[in-house]
């Protein structure tokens, strides 16, 4: 039997790896990586509950956090492809545009 | 010679339990390992495939937790869709070949600070939660699931696929390119 604490611990490193990847990271694909990282790390937990109380809610939700995750990536990626046409670049800080 | 040693191995009787978790924890490391690799490594193509490595571990963790459907969910649409969308994103815009170019930024330690400090109120946090053993009964079946989606979750679920919709619209909206637009 899998202790459910040893999951939501690696859940909690899972999620710490990818804020600081969000944090530290310049290339904008790379920030978007990290927020993939911190995604699973929230449906981790979902799962984990779901499975400690033999309730299915956490394993719906974490389907429709997939969903919004599908939908965030698309829209960052379009995003980014159309700013590195306009800007020649994906690095976070070299993109102030609107910077004052 | 090896044959014999395989037998030998064998005849141990490692206990099935045994043999379980030890390959739970090996998931558990070898997921962390790469998920470290995706937010450090130099080369944003290798840290992509580390990303792959990652999702498909979390997959095997969903598996552990009895949850087969978002197993084959993660794998099918992380692993299939939108790590092959990354991919082509990181060819379209990286020059791969540029290894002197710095990836992280000057806030690295004070992140590395923040991030581990976070991480240890949560481990202290979820360590004195002292959660129980899960409760006993099987995996929740598939047809048990997909009734849900369609008669208590039916709101969330046609909203997720409007969401996507608009998604999809915005995405081929913002990367056309129109003509003259040089």
């Amino acid at each position: 039997m899998i202790s459910i604490t040893h999951v939501m611990l690696f859940s909690a490193l899972i999620f710490a790896i990818g804020l600081y990847g969000a944090l530290t990271r310049r290339n904008a694909i790379g920030i978007l990586m990290s927020i993939e990282l911190i995604l699973n790390a929230a449906n981790i937990n979902l799962v984990a509950m779901a499975r400690l109380w033999g309730d299915k809610s956490g394993i719906l939700f974490a389907v429709f956090v997939i969903g919004t995750a599908a939908a965030a990536t698309i829209v960052g990626l379009a995003i980014l492809i159309a700013v590195y046409r306009n800007a020649k670049t994906v690095y976070a800080d070299r993109i102030n545009l609107l910077r004052w | 010679m090896i044959a014999n040693l395989v037998k030998q191995i064998l005849d141990l009787k490692i206990p099935e339990w045994f043999i379980s978790l030890s390959v739970f924890y090996f998931i558990l490391a070898a997921t962390a390992i790469a998920a470290l690799m995706v937010v450090t490594l130099k080369n944003v193509f290798h840290s992509a495939v580390a990303l792959a490595v990652t999702l498909i571990g979390v997959a095997a963790v969903y598996l552990y937790l009895n949850s087969e459907f978002l197993a084959i969910m993660q794998i099918l649409l992380y692993v299939g869709a939108i790590l092959t969308l990354i991919i082509f994103a990181v060819m379209l815009t990286a020059k791969l070949s540029d290894r002197n170019i710095m990836q992280a930024n000057e806030q690295k330690l004070a992140s590395f600070l923040l991030t581990g400090a976070l991480f240890a109120i949560l481990a202290i946090a979820i360590v004195k939660m002292k959660i129980g053993e899960p409760a006993a009964g099987g995996t929740v079946a598939l047809n048990e699931l997909g009734r849900s989606f369609f008669t208590d979750y039916v709101l969330p679920f046609e909203f997720i696929s409007l969401v996507l919709l608009a998604a999809l619209i915005g995405a081929v909206a913002l990367a056309f390119r129109e003509k003259g637009d040089e």
